[in-house]
């Protein structure tokens, strides 16, 4: 503890400033997956209508996807959350955010009417379009502010010889 | 061209050599996705069920590929749908998930969920007039579940005659078909007024 409060001490004003938004980043990334992907492992079946509705994947990998994505969303959100290979997770959860994009666009671009299925059937009033593609967008930022800041040292193992202004 | 793709090749070797921690953590919390996703499968049995048809697959716009699949099914289209709504003797019948009925369905129509149809018949009586006309109608992505549904109920002599929804629910909310929201009467035993969203 006391290194870390040292450590905090020596940071420049910009790193500390990366580092607040790095944590508020990860509580609000990891909490949206965590929450995201449980909805989803509540009812599997329902999220796997809810892929095929996406006209984008062939049918063997619908139970699949159903299974894999919430799980993947729950890891990944744990690890940004926890610490615990951080930048992994990050990693992970940005190129779920990614696909997600793309399919968004997809929908998008096909003019095909329906619900996301981001939060199981919670989210059923919210309909793929615009709005969906400028949340995940900013999602998307918010991965990248949960990536990108070094852990200050002692606070995690991920990433030992990281110090604040070394980049 | 191929210094190109050595130089290509060399990159891309230097990418994955300068961040390969970061790459096999990132396999590794995949694999452990992978794994649990498997296992999930294993466990859960309703899940190897699934798989509907694609809407192109099957029935498409024009349904005319689901059609063939049953013969003895006759097609309606939406605005003839639209038109017998609320009419007496004519039953639209939701084969989609609870889940999604519940979100919104056709105002009146009674869900029972295709996978679950025989059961719950078997259980329970059908809340419809034996002379009834009955519309099935699945999500619009897959006719299948619209046409087994009403093979079920033709098969079981529970009304005068069946028809599937061309195009289903999303034909329906596309040409702007009236929608009510709405848990289930059929199945779980729940009664409950409708309300419109």
């Amino acid at each position: 503890m006391n290194a870390l409060a040292t450590a905090w001490a020596e940071a420049e004003p910009r790193d500390r400033a990366l580092l607040v938004a790095g944590w508020i980043a990860r509580v609000v990334v990891g909490g949206v997956f965590i929450y995201a992907g449980g909805l989803k492992l509540l009812d599997p079946l329902a999220f796997a209508e809810d892929i095929a509705n996406y006209q984008a994947f062939p049918d063997w990998s619908l139970n699949l996807a159903a299974t894999f994505v919430p799980i993947a969303e729950i890891v990944g959100g744990l690890a940004v959350l926890t610490g615990f290979k951080r930048r992994a997770g990050a990693l992970v959860l940005g190129a779920l955010t990614v696909a997600f994009l793309g399919l968004i666009v997809s929908i998008i671009v096909r003019d095909i009417d329906l619900a996301c299925g981001c939060f199981g059937e919670a989210s059923e009033a919210s309909a793929v379009g615009w709005p969906l593609l400028i949340r995940d967008v900013g999602l998307l930022a918010a991965i990248g502010l949960a990536f990108w800041p070094p852990e200050l040292r002692g606070a995690s193992e991920d990433e030992p010889e990281a110090q604040p202004g070394e980049r | 061209m191929g210094l190109l793709l050595l130089i290509g090749l060399a990159g891309v070797s230097a990418v994955l050599a300068h961040h390969f921690d970061l790459l096999r953590d990132a396999a590794w919390l995949v694999g452990v996705s992978l794994v649990g996703a498997l296992a999930l499968l294993t466990a859960h049995p309703d899940l190897t069920i699934l798989a509907e048809p694609r809407a192109d697959e099957v029935c498409g716009a024009e349904g005319e590929e689901g059609a063939a699949e049953d013969p003895n099914l006759e097609r309606i289209g939406i605005d003839e749908a639209k038109a017998l709504l609320g009419k007496p003797g004519v039953t639209f019948i939701d084969a989609r998930a609870t889940s999604l009925y519940e979100y919104a369905h056709i105002p009146g129509a009674v869900n029972l969920p295709a996978p679950d149809a025989e059961v719950l018949l078997e259980i329970q009586s059908l809340p419809i007039a034996p002379d009834a006309q009955v519309i099935t109608y699945c999500d619009g992505g897959s006719c299948e579940q619209s046409n087994f549904l009403g093979a079920v109920l033709e098969s079981r002599d529970l009304c005068r005659s069946v028809r599937v929804l061309d195009g289903g629910w999303q034909a329906w909310t596309a040409a702007d078909g009236e929608t009510v929201q709405g848990p289930t009467r059929f199945g779980s035993g729940m009664s409950s007024s409708e309300v419109s969203p």
